[in-house]
């Protein structure tokens, strides 16, 4: 029996698998859930594309440019940079080979070779056009959306994927025209198709979605961490700015001192403090940042820096939430704002550039970020525990001043001393909780006013009977006056808010001349 | 299909005009002239008829109308619109248009393809207004149904205009119609949006089929205001005023209710001097104009615009409406000239002294940008004033436009319903007798020009009758000539702070001036 499922095994004949075609829409739409991670892509190609030239000479590092033009007159985006292009020899093949990359893994951003494609699910034509020199013609490459419809329209089974590429491309040169540099390269995505609110060719989601990923500059007018943080980071290989302009308007990261949360609540960053996630050999994997702030609450959604974002080669990987797993709440990873550049090689991102590919040097970053995690989510707890702290304290010294305020007389002796008693201990009950706590010394001196006041006033008691005027008094009987009381209380009870106001009425036929209102106020 | 039609609310003086009409509604006022009613919104009320042609349901909202978005049950099928048009106008109505277009976005459940923004911003400003909204106008006139995305090719701008959609109270659309019989200008005045806007001149546009349509539908209106932003530019004008005259707009015509109205023919936009001669005018006097526009725009056109003018009353033309361009590249001292020439021609003409053979109403026209050239020039606000070269205080002769020159030349206007009056001594009173008066004039506070039978000693020949003012106005003037005449440096300081127009610029000055003369006057700048 074993042997003859060994000949049926054997006689199984070998094939190269095909891969169909439907494999482009995993590699285009299928890729990414937000459409502007296009231009997240795109840029990334240009910053690589910028090192290298720098690295050839042909630019010097301040000389990178990528330029963003969207056009809603022509339902077009051009993205195009001044890096070092492709040779004319070359260009065709990386352009339409699929997963291959020539670049390296360590140095660059992109490596995977199927980013340049983002854009094709979302427009109608897409066309590459690059130069590497002066003496070379511009090389060519289209992807006509429209044809693959009408193939997809057309063909029935699987085709060859390798088949349909060479169908719905185009490849060709040309001369250069004076809008071409000596080196660059350049997407331009024809005929965007509207969807819904059209995000990919908003210009100020566009902006709002790269000043948070893309490696543009801080904002260094408006940001006053902004130079430490990039000596910090500076010897982070790929911790390198560029400049982005976004139909010509320069796009800076959102960092700024000043929060503003909404239109009359503003937080401030008060200070930063850096920290360093350290691997196995001691060596740094990634050098981080946060903002110490007010921990009032959640940011908005409008406040584009929230979140401790991380960034590999300087663009960001995943979002604003990316670290909320470790979080003992899930809501205080927006409570935070601060960065994390990842250092080592070895934590890669992956193909959709929202997390990184497991390696033992990320599992490290992740037990590190589990420690940052907690330590964040401390500070937000104990901020929130403060303020309504703070808030029950501020009540408790607003009550007993109120009370002492008030105050004009107790019946005797021993209504004083409980009265006092029972406010001391009011007073005191929250004090444990504070007395050595930061961010308390302003209540703590409060308290310590209201405490003296009530001393005073345990020294010195204010009786009753001291305003009670002994000759009327003397000429009502006993049960005339408790009589007197009772009708009083019967008459007064639903005119009078409170028993002080009671007890005046009650009072005001045996009050001394000079003492009419001893429980003014209280009403 | 649900179709909405909204026009922003950018008027200034809207809730007036709201109470105003619910008012004549209750019966408890007269309903006012189309003249001072809004101006409909051409476009929308064209779509309307295009949509309902298509058996499409439609609605027309004034700015951005909450209870739209409120009315309806989550997921029920009313909830959401198919199309939203959104009209636009002022370049300087930036803010308030640009919060109407991202109010709606909800409306079309933020499927933003779905808005349609269109007319004379969008057409000036359409990269501004993508850049801010996301949605990509359309410029220029609508020529077609594809500009909207809709299959045919029919001329949407042809369309007779569905007057049935707007508030009759609230707009001007009782006694008249509104047309175009050409389109475009064959000029390109630099300060001029049209270029732009209606970048190329149709030389006629038949108009009688949807006169006659309109007249069936809507009654037999007596006015017609054509649109026309050059119409003597037309080689065809002939044609043009052959149709009207078809039309029942010649003189003497008459329209066929009862009681009947004599028909008007207004060309809103104004008429071109350089075009106006025997030929043009021959053709234009067998219509019943009223009033004539002629711009007059630069002074240095004064013989052309004389002669014109000269021409177009020998043929019979008895009111005249003539708008003047102002701070553009011109100074106070142009204006002057240019309104002391229509004074004069008032004069000659007789107004004020007997019944006169015709009368000119001056308007002079405020200028502000419509592309903004550099950064400090800003379209969307409309404090426009232009830069100064340079400094000079020779107060009277060197006068520039500034602030507070601009605001009291509106409040002259503003004393006689937007215009300059005809009668000769009357707007001499307005503006000043001499050139020296109107530069004290511009300069003057706001309480004082504003209340001038309050504080002006001299009574002026055909004013109604009132008592000498508190002689104020008298004083100022000989204060501010002595300050100019006397104090240079002072007078400098004076200058800087009254003409910014503003509290804190004047607040600034008198704190640190010492003369106590100019203090006083300081004190009537600020008074509210």
């Amino acid at each position: 029996m074993v042997k003859a499922l060994h000949e049926k095994v054997n006689k199984i004949h070998y094939r190269v698998p095909s891969i169909g075609y439907q494999m482009l829409d995993v590699i285009t739409s299928g890729m990414y859930d937000d459409p502007l991670m296009v231009y997240r892509e795109y840029i990334q190609n240009s910053v690589d594309s910028i090192d290298i030239a720098v690295r050839q000479g042909k630019l010097s590092p301040s000389e990178g440019h990528i330029s963003i033009l969207v056009s809603g007159e022509s339902r077009s985006i051009c993205i195009e940079d001044n890096g070092a292009g492709l040779p004319g020899s070359l260009a065709s093949k990386v352009l339409l080979d699929l997963g291959c990359s020539p670049k390296d893994r360590t140095n660059q951003r992109g490596f995977r070779g199927i980013g340049r494609l983002g854009g094709f699910g979302y427009c109608e034509l897409l066309r590459f056009e690059t130069r590497c020199s002066r003496t070379e013609e511009v090389s060519i490459i289209e992807w006509d959306r429209k044809l693959l419809e009408d193939l997809t329209r057309k063909v029935e089974g699987n085709r060859n994927l390798s088949e349909v590429v060479k169908s719905i491309t185009r490849t060709f040169t040309r001369e250069p025209s004076v809008r071409d540099a000596d080196h660059f390269f350049r997407v331009t995505m024809e005929g965007v198709r509207r969807f819904h609110s059209d995000k990919l060719m908003n210009i100020r989601t566009i902006r709002h979605y790269l000043s948070q990923v893309a490696p543009v500059p801080y904002d260094k007018r408006n940001f006053s961490y902004a130079e430490k943080l990039d000596k910090y980071f500076r010897n982070i290989s790929g911790y390198r700015s560029y400049e982005i302009t976004l139909n010509g308007e320069r796009i800076l990261r959102p960092y700024s001192d000043n929060i503003e949360i909404s239109t009359n609540v503003d937080d401030i960053i008060k200070d930063i403090e850096f920290f360093e996630f350290l691997g196995t050999d001691e060596n740094p994997l990634a050098l981080g940042w946060y903002a110490k702030t007010g921990f009032k609450a959640s940011f908005p959604a409008h406040v584009a820096m929230r979140g401790i974002r991380v960034r590999q080669g300087n663009i960001e990987v995943g979002d604003e939430r990316f670290l909320s797993p470790f979080f003992t709440e899930g809501r205080f990873a927006t409570w935070n704002i601060g960065e994390i550049q990842v250092w080592n090689h070895n934590i890669k991102p992956n193909a959709r550039r929202d997390g990184f590919e497991h390696s033992l040097e990320y599992e490290r970053f992740l037990e590190q970020a589990g420690l940052l995690g907690r330590r964040l989510s401390t500070l937000c707890r104990r901020a929130s525990s403060d303020r309504s702290l703070q808030l029950r304290v501020k009540k408790k010294l607003d009550e007993t001043k109120h009370f002492l305020n008030r105050l004009s007389f107790s019946i005797d002796e021993e209504h004083h001393r409980s009265l006092i008693s029972r406010l001391e201990q009011d007073l005191d009950s929250l004090l444990p909780l504070y007395i050595n706590r930061a961010g308390f010394e302003g209540l703590l001196l409060d308290y310590r006013k209201v405490k003296s006041r009530l001393i005073r006033l345990k020294e010195t008691p204010h009786l009753f009977e001291k305003h009670l005027d002994g000759r009327l008094l003397r000429h009502v009987g006993k049960k005339e006056l408790v009589q007197k009381m009772l009708k009083v209380v019967c008459s007064e009870y639903d005119k009078t808010l409170s028993a002080y106001g009671l007890i005046q009425k009650m009072l005001e036929p045996f009050l001394r001349p000079d003492a009419k209102n001893i429980t003014k106020g209280r009403h | 299909m649900r179709v909405l039609l909204v026009e922003p609310d950018y008027r200034k003086f809207s809730e007036k005009a709201r109470k105003r009409a619910q008012h004549t509604k209750a019966g408890l006022q007269k309903k006012p002239e189309d003249e001072v009613l809004w101006y409909p919104p051409l476009g929308l009320m064209k779509l309307a008829t295009f949509h309902k042609v298509h058996g499409d349901e439609i609605k027309f909202v004034s700015g951005c109308d909450k209870s739209l978005t409120k009315e309806h049950d989550l997921f029920s099928l009313g909830s959401l619109w198919d199309r939203v048009y959104i009209s636009t106008l002022f370049t300087f109505e930036w803010k308030r248009t640009i919060e109407t277009i991202n109010f709606y976005k909800d409306a079309v459940g933020g499927s933003i393809h779905k808005i349609y923004v269109g007319g004379i911003m969008a057409s000036l400003m359409p990269k501004e207004i993508f850049e801010e909204t996301g949605i990509q106008p359309i410029v220029g006139v609508l020529s077609s149904s594809k500009q909207i995305d809709l299959e045919g090719n029919e001329n949407i701008d042809m369309l007779a205009p569905d007057y049935e959609i707007l508030d009759s109270f609230l707009y001007g659309i009782n006694d008249t119609y509104y047309a175009y019989t050409t389109r475009g200008c064959r000029r390109s005045c630099k300060y001029c949006g049209v270029p732009e806007i209606e970048p190329s001149y149709v030389d006629y546009i038949d108009i009688k089929r949807m006169i006659s349509e309109l007249r069936s539908k809507y009654g037999d209106k007596p006015k017609l205001k054509l649109m026309d932003n050059n119409v003597l530019a037309s080689p065809r004008l002939e044609e043009i005023v052959e149709d009207l005259v078809t039309l029942g707009y010649g003189r003497g015509q008459f329209t066929n209710t009862k009681p009947r109205r004599q028909r008007v023919i207004d060309f809103n936009q104004g008429l071109d001097a350089r075009y106006i001669d025997k030929r043009t005018m021959s053709l234009l006097s067998k219509l019943n104009l009223k009033p004539m526009r002629v711009a007059f725009d630069h002074v240095k056109d004064k013989k052309t615009y004389v002669h014109a003018l000269q021409v177009a009353r020998k043929y019979g033309v008895k009111e005249f409406s003539n708008y003047m361009l102002y701070n553009w590249k011109d100074t106070p001292r142009d204006l002057y000239e240019r309104l002391v020439i229509n004074i004069r021609l008032n004069e000659k003409w007789g107004k004020g002294r007997h019944k006169p053979s015709a009368a000119i109403y001056s308007y002079p026209m405020r200028y502000a940008p419509i592309k903004s050239r550099y950064p400090d020039e800003s379209n969307r606000n409309r404090d426009y004033i232009p830069t100064a070269t340079e400094r000079k205080f020779d107060f009277v002769n060197s006068a520039v436009w500034t602030k507070r020159f601009i605001r009291n030349v509106e409040i002259m206007k503003g004393a006689a319903f937007g215009a300059i009056s005809p009668t000769p001594t009357l707007a001499l009173r307005t503006i000043g007798e001499t050139l020296e008066e109107f530069i004290i004039n511009l300069y003057m506070p706001e309480e004082l020009l504003r209340n001038r039978n309050k504080h002006e000693r001299k009574v002026y020949e055909h004013e109604p009758e009132r008592p000498p003012g508190t002689g104020k106005v008298e004083a100022f003037r000989t204060f501010i000539l002595r300050l100019f005449n006397e104090q240079p440096e002072e007078a400098a300081k004076f200058h800087d702070a009254v003409t910014a127009n503003t509290t804190i610029s004047i607040l600034e000055y008198y704190n640190k001036c010492t003369n106590r003369e100019v203090k006083e006057w300081l004190k009537l700048y600020m008074k509210k």
